[in-house]
C-alpha cells in the first residue's frame, strides 16, 4: 500500500473516532470532568499511549494491513485533524503523553523514559507541559520560574505557570524553569504533581473547555536531581534549543486541531444549508477550498518536520490554520444567521474553540516572526 | 466622543456608547431598557433575547449565563407563542457594540502597556504597534460610517457589514491580548457578549 493509501486508511479510522468525540462534546463543554466518562473511547485510548516506544509497552496502531508506530508528525496531524473535527476539547482533554511526551522523547535519559512511559501505559495518566508564565507568556528568555539547589542535595522549584492544558488533572508535569541567566539557563524537570508544593486551578476559558487550561503554583517544590530532563546532555542541547525543537514538532499538531475545527464548522454549515444558492453557496464552496489548501500546507509542514526537524513550514501552517478556523467559524455564524450562535450550540462551541488554538504554541505574531528567517533564507519554499 | 477621534456617537446614543465603553454590556443593556422600555430587547430575530440580570420575570427559558465583566447577562429563548415584539433600535445596538469595542481597545492598550518585554513594553514592539494601529483604523472607519448613517440608509445589508467588521476588529484586539483574551472573565468575555448581540438581533442576510 502506498503512502497516500496508508494515510487515507488512517484518516478513515480517525474519522470514526472523531464522530464519537462529537457526541461527547456538549457534555465536556459544560463539565470538563466528564472526560472520565469517555476514557474507553477508541480515540481517547489511542491518545492515551500515543507515541509510546515498543520497548516500554507501546503498540502500533493497526488499520487493515497497515501499522502506525505513532512516531511521525504526518500520521499525528491526520489523526488530530479528524479527532478535532469531532471535538478539539476532548482531543486535548485525553490522558497521555501529548506535548510532554515530545519533550521526554527529545531529552529524557533511559531511566526517565522508563519511569514516564511505564506510568503512561500502566493506566490513563494525564500529563501537562508548563512553560507559559503569567507575566511573560511563552517567552522562555523572560522566564522567572526558578530551579535552585536545595539544602539536602535536592533541587527546589518555585514559580507560577498559566494557561497550562490539563494542569489540574495531570499526574505528571513537565515544568520549564531557569537555573541561570541566558539561553543555556533554561531547563525542564519532570514533576510528580502529587508532590507537596504543586497546586493547580482550572481557569474559566471561553472555549476548549475540555482541555481545562489551568494556573499552576510551584511553591518550593522539591525535585530530585535525576528528574532534570536531559541531565545527560550538554546545557546547549537541553535548554532553549530543546524548546525550539519541541515546538517545531508540536506546531503541525496544533495546526491540525485548528483545521479540524474549521472542517467541523464547514461540514455543519453544509449540512444545515444543503440548498444554499448564489453568494451563500459560493462562500461555502470557497471556505471548503481554503480548508483543502491549508490541509495541504499542514501535511507538508509535518512532512518537513519528520524529514529535517525544520519548523518554518510548521509556523506557516499553524498561523494559517488558526486564522482559517477563526474565519470559517465566523462565516458559519453569518451563513446560519439569524441567531446562529444562540440556536446552534455546536457552531457556538466551534466559534469559541477556534479562538483558543490561536494562543497554543505561540500566537500568529510569534509564528510570523519564526517564519521570517525562513523567508529570508529561502527555506520555507524549499 | 468616540475613539478620541472627533467622531461622535449621535446625541441620542452617546449614553449607550459610554455605558458600553466604560461599564460593559450589562450596563449598556440596562440603559437601553431604561430608554426604550422593558421589552426593548425582546425582539431577537429568531425568538431570543439578551438581557441584563436581574431581568425580572422572563417570558421564556434561560439558555446561558454570562458572568462579569460582560454580565451578568442572560441569553433567553422566548416562549414560541409569545407575541413577536418589535426588533430593538438597530443604531442603538450598533453604538453599544462600538462602545464595547472602545472599551476592549482601552483594556488591551492598558494591559500591553504594562507588560514588560526586553527594555520596554509589549505595546512598544513594532509588530504590536502596527497591529494596534490597524485595529484602531478599522474602528475609526466603523465609527465614522455608523455616525454617517441616515435612518433610511441603515439597511440590513449595511448593518450586517458593520457588525461583521466590529466582530473582526474586536478579534484583532483579542489576538493582541494573547491567552488573557481567552478567559470568560476578562475582555474576551465582553467581546463574546458583543458578538452574541449581533447574532441574536440581526436578521438573516437573505431569504433561504
Amino acid at each position: 500500500m502506498n503512502g497516500d493509501a496508508r494515510l487515507a486508511a488512517l484518516r478513515d479510522r480517525a474519522r470514526e473516532w472523531g464522530d464519537q468525540f462529537r457526541a461527547a462534546a456538549p457534555e465536556l463543554d459544560r463539565d470538563p470532568d466528564a472526560v472520565h466518562r469517555y476514557l474507553d473511547l477508541p480515540g481517547v485510548r489511542h491518545l492515551s499511549t500515543y507515541g509510546t516506544p515498543r520497548e516500554y509497552g507501546g503498540r502500533p496502531l493497526r488499520v487493515g494491513p497497515c501499522a502506525f508506530e505513532g512516531t511521525g508528525a504526518v500520521e499525528h496531524v491526520v489523526v488530530l485533524e479528524e479527532l478535532a473535527r469531532g471535538d478539539a476539547g476532548l482531543t486535548l482533554a485525553a490522558p497521555g503523553p501529548s506535548m510532554s511526551g515530545v519533550l521526554v522523547d527529545k531529552l529524557a535519559d533511559p531511566a526517565q523514559r522508563a519511569e514516564y512511559y511505564t506510568r503512561i501505559v500502566g493506566e490513563p495518566t494525564w500529563t501537562c507541559f508548563a512553560l507559559t508564565e503569567p507575566g511573560h507568556g511563552s517567552d522562555a528568555s523572560a522566564m522567572e520560574t526558578m530551579l535552585r539547589p536545595g539544602a539536602d542535595g535536592r533541587l527546589v522549584l518555585s514559580g507560577r505557570k498559566r494557561y497550562v492544558g490539563n494542569a489540574a488533572r495531570a499526574q505528571l508535569a513537565v515544568v520549564f524553569a531557569r537555573t541561570g541567566s541566558g539561553p543555556l539557563g533554561v531547563t525542564a524537570v519532570l514533576v510528580d504533581t502529587g508532590c507537596a508544593g504543586y497546586r493547580a486551578e482550572p481557569l474559566d476559558t471561553l472555549g476548549l473547555r475540555g482541555a481545562q487550561l489551568g494556573a499552576v503554583t510551584l511553591d518550593d517544590l522539591p525535585v530530585e536531581p535525576e528528574r532534570v530532563l536531559g541531565r545527560h546532555l550538554s546545557p546547549v542541547r537541553r535548554g532553549m534549543w530543546a524548546c525550539v525543537q519541541v515546538f517545531n514538532r508540536l506546531r503541525p499538531g496544533v495546526a491540525a486541531l485548528a483545521l479540524g475545527i474549521a472542517g467541523a464548522a464547514h461540514a455543519y454549515v453544509v449540512e444545515q444549508r444543503p440548498a444554499a444558492r448564489g453568494a451563500a453557496r459560493d462562500r461555502i464552496e470557497e471556505l471548503g477550498h481554503r480548508i483543502e489548501a491549508t490541509r495541504s500546507l499542514v501535511l507538508r509542514a509535518a512532512a518537513e518536520v519528520d524529514a529535517t526537524g525544520d519548523g518554518h513550514l510548521a509556523s506557516a501552517a499553524k498561523a494559517r490554520a488558526c486564522a482559517l478556523a477563526e474565519e470559517v467559524t465566523l462565516a458559519g455564524c453569518e451563513l446560519l444567521a439569524p441567531a446562529a450562535r444562540a440556536s446552534h450550540p455546536l457552531l457556538d462551541k466551534l466559534a469559541r474553540d477556534a479562538r483558543g488554538v490561536e494562543f497554543m504554541e505561540g500566537t500568529r505574531n510569534i509564528q510570523h516572526l519564526n517564519l521570517f528567517p525562513g523567508l529570508r533564507a529561502g527555506r520555507a519554499t524549499g | 466622543m468616540s475613539a478620541a477621534t472627533g467622531v461622535s456617537a449621535p446625541p441620542g446614543h452617546r449614553r449607550l456608547y459610554a455605558a458600553a465603553r466604560d461599564e460593559g454590556p450589562a450596563a449598556a443593556l440596562r440603559a437601553l431598557l431604561a430608554r426604550h422600555g422593558p421589552h426593548a430587547l425582546d425582539g431577537g430575530a429568531a425568538g431570543h433575547a439578551v438581557l441584563p440580570e436581574p431581568a425580572g420575570p422572563v417570558d421564556g427559558r434561560v439558555l446561558r449565563h454570562y458572568p462579569p465583566p460582560a454580565g451578568p447577562v442572560i441569553l433567553v429563548r422566548r416562549v414560541p407563542d409569545a407575541a413577536p415584539p418589535a426588533p430593538p433600535d438597530p443604531p442603538a445596538l450598533l453604538w453599544i457594540r462600538l462602545g464595547l469595542t472602545a472599551g476592549l481597545r482601552t483594556a488591551t492598550l492598558d494591559r500591553l502597556g504594562e507588560r514588560a518585554s526586553g527594555d520596554g513594553t509589549i505595546l512598544m514592539h513594532q509588530l504590536v504597534k502596527a497591529q494596534a494601529a490597524e485595529a484602531y483604523a478599522g474602528e475609526l472607519e466603523l465609527t465614522a460610517h455608523a455616525a454617517s448613517l441616515a435612518p433610511a440608509g441603515a439597511t440590513t445589508a449595511r448593518l450586517r457589514h458593520l457588525h461583521s467588521q466590529i466582530t473582526r476588529t474586536d478579534r484583532a484586539w483579542l489576538r493582541l491580548l494573547g491567552a488573557h483574551g481567552f478567559l470568560r472573565t476578562g475582555p474576551g468575555g465582553v467581546a463574546e457578549v458583543s458578538e452574541l448581540l449581533a447574532d441574536v438581533y440581526l436578521p438573516a442576510e437573505e431569504e433561504r
